[in-house]
């Protein structure tokens, strides 16, 4: 295939596409919907493929002025995230165990064991009550 | 102590008597550090495995349960 050729196709390709976005878009989503289990794990082999490039997507996503206004109009979810944390830390539930533990490290809060959370959420408890005693 | 579950159940016994009064928050405390510090390389080890991909027994980890 010559240059000229590559290029005429790739023009045709973009025109094609132009006039047929919505109904491709749709079609992926049906079969997304349909085939939730595959759709699911090709999106995080993707994550795991190129974390970078999907982080920067998501930042370019949450920048745009449509979205930031749309989470700036509802400000009862920030309040509502507070209580969440403040809930999580309070009774030490394993979210928040497992995110102090995979702090300054390279692992996600879901590589640990549960075994080792539950240890360290007795362990936590009791740090707990020794402050509590001591004042 | 085998593994983390009876770590875990040694724990659960020192909270226990703290709160009972049955023994001082300083000696508590070293209970905590030391245990802390079995976590912490247990946690390492972990750490280690996740980095190189593997998926290891790690005989520390394995609960009563699963054997």
């Amino acid at each position: 295939m010559t240059d000229e050729q590559r290029e005429r196709k790739k023009a045709y390709l973009r025109e094609w596409y132009a006039k047929n976005r919505e109904r491709q878009i749709a079609a992926v989503g049906a079969w997304q919907r349909d085939n939730r289990e595959r759709a699911n794990a090709n999106k995080r082999a993707y994550v795991e493929r190129d974390p970078e490039r999907r982080r920067e997507q998501a930042n370019r996503h949450a920048a745009k002025p449509e979205v930031r206004a749309k989470a700036a109009a509802r400000p009862a979810r920030k309040e509502w995230q507070k209580a969440r944390n403040k809930r999580d830390a309070e009774k030490l539930l394993d979210g928040f165990v497992r995110r102090i533990m995979a702090q300054h490290t390279s692992m996600k809060g879901s590589d640990l064991p549960q075994g080792l959370v539950d240890a360290y959420r007795e362990l936590m408890k009791i740090k707990r009550a020794i402050n509590e005693k001591r004042g | 102590m085998k593994n983390v579950d009876e770590l875990r159940g040694q724990l659960a016994d020192v909270f226990a008597k703290l709160r009972a009064g049955e023994i001082k928050p300083g000696e508590a405390a070293e209970l905590a550090n030391l245990a802390g510090k079995m976590i912490s390389s247990a946690k390492v080890q972990v750490e280690y495995y996740v980095l190189r991909k593997e998926a290891p027994t790690i005989e520390f980890l394995r609960s009563g349960d699963s054997e």
